[in-house]
């Protein structure tokens, strides 16, 4: 900070900013970069802030001789610790909901190519939902698929991938992180290293896929580095923040935060429940148990079918279910207790003309860290269980809650599909 | 177990079972197989799933541990008339192309010759 009497009259400012920058760069020039305490001025004494500040001080206060200021004071601040750079917690994600089929494989330049099998071509966004994304990899691919942007049967953006059955196409894209606030041509020095990044990306792809069994693909990038670095640069701050604010908001508000394999928390189910009844709608719920063992198992998931066959009509629906509720329940019977009997409960939650939930619970061993839910090759004989009653359901997770083991199943069913 | 039926060709055996296969059949529908199996004259194994109303994946293990067991010994195993809730369960997990399936009496007759 600097003080003095009487502004320059030919520019009316006490001094031109642009001579005082110039002076403390030349003094800081001699720290920058450097090892401080090899700095002449530090081999001895304790290179702190403090020091730092009045050595910079007295440096500038000499320089300022013959100005027409005084320095009065000067900060040194600390930031924090540089250590070695991770990417890992910078994930950038922008969202795109697209219509199925829009575009065509190979018209003009640039876009997005798909590599899956879902289709191909390139697509044109309909209704963009960018935010940034510092969460981790687990929370991206889970932001990905809980990030509610598609208009349910009000109109109303308020259904997530999970409740529309759509698929989730991944395309890398380094140019998210270009940076376009010096120059003529946007940074992308921020970008992780292609090694660091397909790492990250396959990290991404594969947690989708634990998400979104069979429903995602990825694709390459193949867009023109100056349009896209326009879009994702610091043009519009504003418009970025309202759009990040919302995508927020939507996850928020709306949407059933998705979250992947063994890592469950109930207070994202709890939340949703507690919306629902909040908007006056009214939730069935009920318990159904057995002991474990193979009959009284398969007993146990007819007796709930029989149950819903009360409020759903649709037979494939049933089905399904029947069929979640048999894998969930063998799987019990199978591992829970060593092969023995042992207590096995199927807690119901239904709210008619949207959504069933099951969570099927045992006290058993649990399912330990390996949990899988792929589709294992054509000739293993086991290990489907839990793939099947991730498929047939929008949503599929395996916690432990204390002593219970849960396997928690959500599964949205139309409104044609219940009993009127 | 008057659900199952096993019928003997001269080297054909067609299996047959009416009713759900789930946990708690598949133990003893492997053992009754296994037991057949041991006819070493056993060239071939069909499995009629007309009559399965529901199955689940230890059922889908079941008809891929004999088909493992066939073809690692050089022999034949085909499924034959599946019921809707067959076909979609084993298209859920991406098997139907894996397996060899009979498509009508035509086949069947062929391979049971």
């Amino acid at each position: 900070m600097v003080e003095g009497e009487r502004l320059d009259p030919k520019i009316e400012y006490l001094i031109d900013f642009k001579k005082l920058r110039g002076m403390v760069r030349e003094i800081l020039g001699e720290l920058d970069h450097r090892h401080l305490n090899d700095v002449p001025a530090f081999v001895v004494e304790n290179p702190s802030s403090e020091n730092l500040a009045r050595y910079i001080y007295k440096k500038l206060e000499q320089a300022l001789t013959g100005q027409p200021v005084r320095l009065v004071s000067v900060s040194v601040l600390e930031s924090r610790p540089a250590g070695p750079r991770t990417w890992r917690s910078r994930v950038r994600l922008v969202l795109q909901r697209v219509r199925a089929g829009v575009g065509r494989r190979g018209r003009g330049g640039g876009g997005r190519h798909r590599a899956g099998d879902h289709g191909s071509g390139r697509l044109r966004p309909g209704r963009r939902a960018g935010f940034r994304c510092r969460i981790g990899l687990r929370g991206h691919a889970q932001k990905g698929r809980g990030a509610a942007d598609f208009p349910d049967a009000a109109g109303k953006l308020n259904e997530s991938l999970l409740d529309t059955g759509g698929e989730l196409l991944l395309v890398s894209q380094f140019t998210l992180y270009a940076a376009c606030r010096k120059g003529r041509r946007p940074s992308f020095s921020e970008a992780a290293p292609p090694e660091v990044a397909r790492a990250q990306f396959a990290a991404v792809c594969r947690q989708a896929e634990t998400l979104l069994p069979g429903r995602v693909a990825s694709g390459v990038f193949r867009g023109r580095h100056g349009r896209l670095a326009h879009q994702s640069g610091a043009g519009d701050h504003s418009a970025r923040q309202r759009r990040m604010y919302r995508a927020h908001r939507l996850l928020t508000e709306g949407a059933l935060v998705a979250q992947s394999g063994i890592v469950a928390r109930r207070g994202g189910v709890r939340n949703r429940t507690a919306q629902e009844q909040a908007r006056g709608q009214a939730v069935i719920r009920k318990i159904f148990r057995a002991i474990s063992h193979p009959g009284d198992s398969r007993r146990l998931a007819r007796e709930v079918v029989e149950y819903l066959a009360g409020s759903v009509a649709d037979a494939d629906v049933l089905q399904e279910l029947d069929l979640i509720l048999t894998e969930g329940c063998a799987n019990v019977c199978r591992h829970a207790y060593a092969g023995q009997p042992g207590e096995l409960e199927v807690r119901l939650g239904l709210e008619p003309g949207r959504w069933i939930e099951l969570e099927i619970v045992d006290w058993g061993k649990g399912f330990g860290p390996n949990v899988q839910f792929r589709n294992p090759g054509p000739e293993a004989e086991g290990g489907r269980g839990l793939y099947l009653m991730c498929k047939l359901s929008d949503a599929c997770r395996v916690s432990r809650q204390g002593q219970e083991n849960v396997v928690f199943i959500h599964k949205d069913i139309g409104l044609s599909q219940w009993k009127s | 177990m008057e659900k199952l039926t096993l019928k003997r060709t001269e080297r054909t055996l067609l299996l047959k079972y009416v009713g759900e296969i789930t946990l708690e059949i598949t133990g003893e529908l492997k053992h009754r197989l296994d037991a057949e199996l041991a006819d070493e004259t056993v060239k071939a194994v069909v499995v009629d799933l007309s009559g399965v109303s529901f199955m689940d994946s230890s059922g889908i293990g079941f008809l891929v541990s004999v088909n493992t067991r066939m073809r690692s010994s050089g022999r034949c195993f085909y499924l034959y008339q599946l019921s809707p809730a067959v076909e979609k369960t084993l298209g859920l997990v991406q098997l139907l192309s894996f397996f060899a399936i009979l498509k009508d009496e035509c086949a069947l007759a062929a391979v049971c010759g």
